[in-house]
C-alpha cells in the first residue's frame, strides 16, 4: 500500500537520503584543515580594518 | 595629535566590540551548559555552536560540544573539536584529558574507526534497498556503541518503514534517553505513538491527571482497613503468584533468549555474507590471474609455433640450397637448375642463406645458362628434339629476357612442326629484341 494512504507524513526514501555518513576517525585531519574558524570578532576586527583603510585613503585625498 | 586621539579611539571600540562578543558568547554558553545538564543534547549542541560564533576562543564551549558528540556516539566530531580546542589554547586546557582519555585506552579509536565504517555501510545498504541487512548491521553497531543515536535514528526508520513500529519505538526511547529534545527522534516517535495506540493512551492519562475536582469541606477520607486472609483465598493467590511467574516467564524473559538467539543467527549470517563476499573476490582475483596467465600461454605458444616454423622453413631452404650446389658440383645439372627453378627468390631475406642464393643464382645466370644451351644444341644435333626443348626452357627459366635460348627453342617446334607457336616466339624476339642479332635470324627462319 502507498504511504500516503497510510497517512504517514514521513517519506523514507527522502528521509534515508538526508542521512549523512558519519566522519571516520581517520579523516579527521582534513576535517579540521577544513573547519571554518572565523567568529564574529574576526568579522567585526576585519571591518574596523577596513574602515581605518578607507579613512587614511580619504586624509591623503 | 588629532591621528592619534582617532587610532585611541578606534582601539577603544575594538576592545569594546571584543568584550561585547565575549560577553554574548558566554551568554550562549551558559544555556548550551544548562541545556546540556538537561540531558538536551541537541539542544545544547546549537547553542554552544552559536558560542562559537561570536567567539572562537569560549574554549568551555568547545570542550563541552566536544563532550556532548561523544556521547552522542559521533566520536571523530568530538576529536576535531578537542583537537581544535588545544590548539586555540595548548595550556590548562580540560580537552588535553579528554584527548588523553580516548587515546589512553588500547584500540579504541581503532573501535570507533570501524563503527563508522560500518555505520557508512549500513547506510549505503539502507539507500540501495538492502534494508534488511542494513537492520542487522546497525542492531550490531549498537550493541557494541549504544549512545551511537544517528544509528539509532536510523534503526528507527528503517523499523517504521517494515511498520515494526514497537522496535522502532524503542529505538527512539534509547536516543530520547540520550537526547531528550532529539528533534528528529521526536517527530518519528509522534508518528510510532500514533500507530502503536500509545498518544491516544497519553492523551487519556494527562486528561484524568487534571480532570479532579477539588476536596471540598464536607469530603471524608476513610482509611483503607486491610483485612485478614483466610486459608482459601491463601491457596487462590497462590494460584495466581503460579500463573503469574509462567506468563511472566511466557511474555517477559522468553521473548528475551529468543531474541538473543535470533541476533546471534544474525551474526551469523553477516559472518558468513561477509566470508562469502571475500571469497568471492579471491575468487575472481584468480579467475583473473587464470585468464591473464592463459593469455600468455596462448601468446607464447603461437610465437613458439611461428619461431619453429620459420626455424623449420630455414632449415629447409638450407637443404635445398645445399643439395642446389651439391647437384651442380656433381654434374647433375639438370636437377639443380630443377631445384633452383622452384625456389621462390623474393622468400629469401636471411642471411647467410640470402648471400648464398645471391651465389648460385648468380653462377645459374652465367655458367648454368651456357651450360643448358651446350648441353640443349649437342642433343639437338644427336637428333633428341624433346631433351633439347626441355634445356632451353629451362635455359629461358634462368634469363627470361636472352633471345638466344627463345630463338632456338622456336626453331627446335619449328622443326616439329609446331610452326604457329614457333612464329608467335620469332615474332616477340623482332618486338622485343630489334637490334640483337636474333632479330635477323628469327626473320629468316619465320620466312620474311
Amino acid at each position: 500500500m502507498p504511504r500516503e494512504k497510510r497517512g504517514l507524513m514521513i517519506n523514507f526514501q527522502e528521509e534515508i537520503k538526508r542521512f549523512k555518513p558519519s566522519l571516520d576517525v581517520e579523516n579527521i585531519e582534513d576535517a579540521i584543515a577544513k573547519s571554518d574558524l572565523t567568529d564574529m570578532n574576526d568579522i567585526m576586527m576585519q571591518l574596523i580594518q577596513d574602515g581605518i583603510a578607507e579613512k587614511k585613503q580619504g586624509d591623503y585625498r | 595629535m588629532g591621528s592619534q586621539k582617532r587610532n585611541k579611539g578606534i582601539i577603544g571600540k575594538k576592545v569594546d566590540y571584543s568584550i561585547t562578543l565575549n560577553r554574548i558568547a558566554n551568554v550562549y554558553y551558559n544555556l548550551g551548559l544548562e541545556r546540556a545538564k538537561l540531558n538536551d543534547l541537541s539542544g545544547a549542541a546549537e547553542l554552544l555552536k552559536k558560542a562559537l560564533h561570536f567567539s572562537k576562543y569560549q574554549t568551555s564551549a568547545r570542550n563541552l560540544l566536544g563532550l556532548i558528540y561523544y556521547e552522542m556516539g559521533e566520536t571523530a566530531d568530538a576529536l576535531i573539536q578537542w583537537v581544535i580546542s588545544m590548539n586555540l589554547q595548548p595550556s590548562h586546557n580540560r580537552a588535553d584529558y579528554y584527548l588523553e582519555e580516548v587515546q589512553r585506552k588500547p584500540g579504541q579509536l581503532e573501535i570507533a574507526s570501524q563503527t563508522a565504517k560500518k555505520f557508512n555501510q549500513a547506510l549505503w545498504q539502507a539507500q540501495h534497498e538492502g534494508e534488511d541487512l542494513a537492520i542487522m548491521q546497525l542492531n550490531r553497531i549498537i550493541e557494541e556503541k549504544p549512545n551511537y543515536v544517528k544509528a539509532n535514528l536510523l534503526l528507527a526508520l528503517l523499523y517504521m518503514d517494515k511498520e515494526d513500529h514497537v522496535k522502532a519505538g524503542r529505538a527512539l526511547m534509547k536516543i530520547l534517553k540520550i537526547d531528550r529534545n532529539n528533534p528528529k527522534a521526536l517527530i518519528l516517535m509522534d508518528e510510532v505513538k500514533h500507530h502503536t495506540g500509545r498518544a491516544e493512551i497519553e492523551k487519556n492519562k494527562l486528561k484524568n491527571a487534571f480532570s479532579h475536582r477539588q476536596m471540598e469541606d464536607d469530603d471524608v477520607i476513610l482509611p483503607k482497613v486491610k483485612a485478614q486472609a483466610t486459608a482459601g483465598q491463601v491457596v487462590i493467590y497462590l494460584s495466581l503468584g503460579l500463573c503469574l511467574g509462567l506468563l511472566s516467564f511466557w511474555f517477559l524473559l522468553l521473548p528475551s533468549i529468543r531474541r538473543n538467539i535470533n541476533i546471534e543467527a544474525n551474526d551469523q549470517v553477516i559472518a558468513y555474507s561477509q566470508e562469502l563476499s571475500e571469497k568471492n573476490a579471491s575468487l575472481t582475483e584468480l579467475q583473473q590471474q587464470y585468464d591473464t596467465l592463459s593469455a600468455q600461454y596462448e601468446d607464447t605458444s603461437t610465437r613458439l609455433a611461428a619461431f619453429e616454423q620459420q626455424n623449420a622453413d630455414f632449415l629447409s631452404l638450407y637443404q635445398r640450397l645445399t643439395s642446389i650446389r651439391n647437384n651442380y658440383q656433381e654434374g647433375n645439372l639438370v636437377q639443380a637448375v630443377t631445384d633452383y627453378l622452384s625456389i621462390d627468390q623474393s622468400q629469401v631475406t636471411e642471411e647467410p642463406l640470402l648471400s648464398q642464393m645471391n651465389e648460385i643464382s648468380q653462377y645459374m645466370q652465367n655458367e648454368g645458362y651456357d651450360q643448358l644451351t651446350s648441353l640443349g644444341n649437342s642433343v639437338w644435333n644427336a637428333g633428341d628434339l624433346d631433351q633439347a626443348e626441355q634445356y632451353f626452357d629451362m635455359a629461358i627459366q634462368i634469363r627470361p629476357d636472352d633471345p638466344e635460348a627463345q630463338y632456338l627453342k622456336a626453331r627446335i617446334m619449328q622443326e616439329k612442326g609446331q610452326t604457329a607457336e614457333a612464329n608467335q616466339i620469332f615474332d616477340r624476339i623482332v618486338g622485343e629484341h630489334p637490334e640483337s642479332s636474333y632479330a635477323q635470324r628469327a626473320q629468316t627462319a619465320r620466312g620474311y
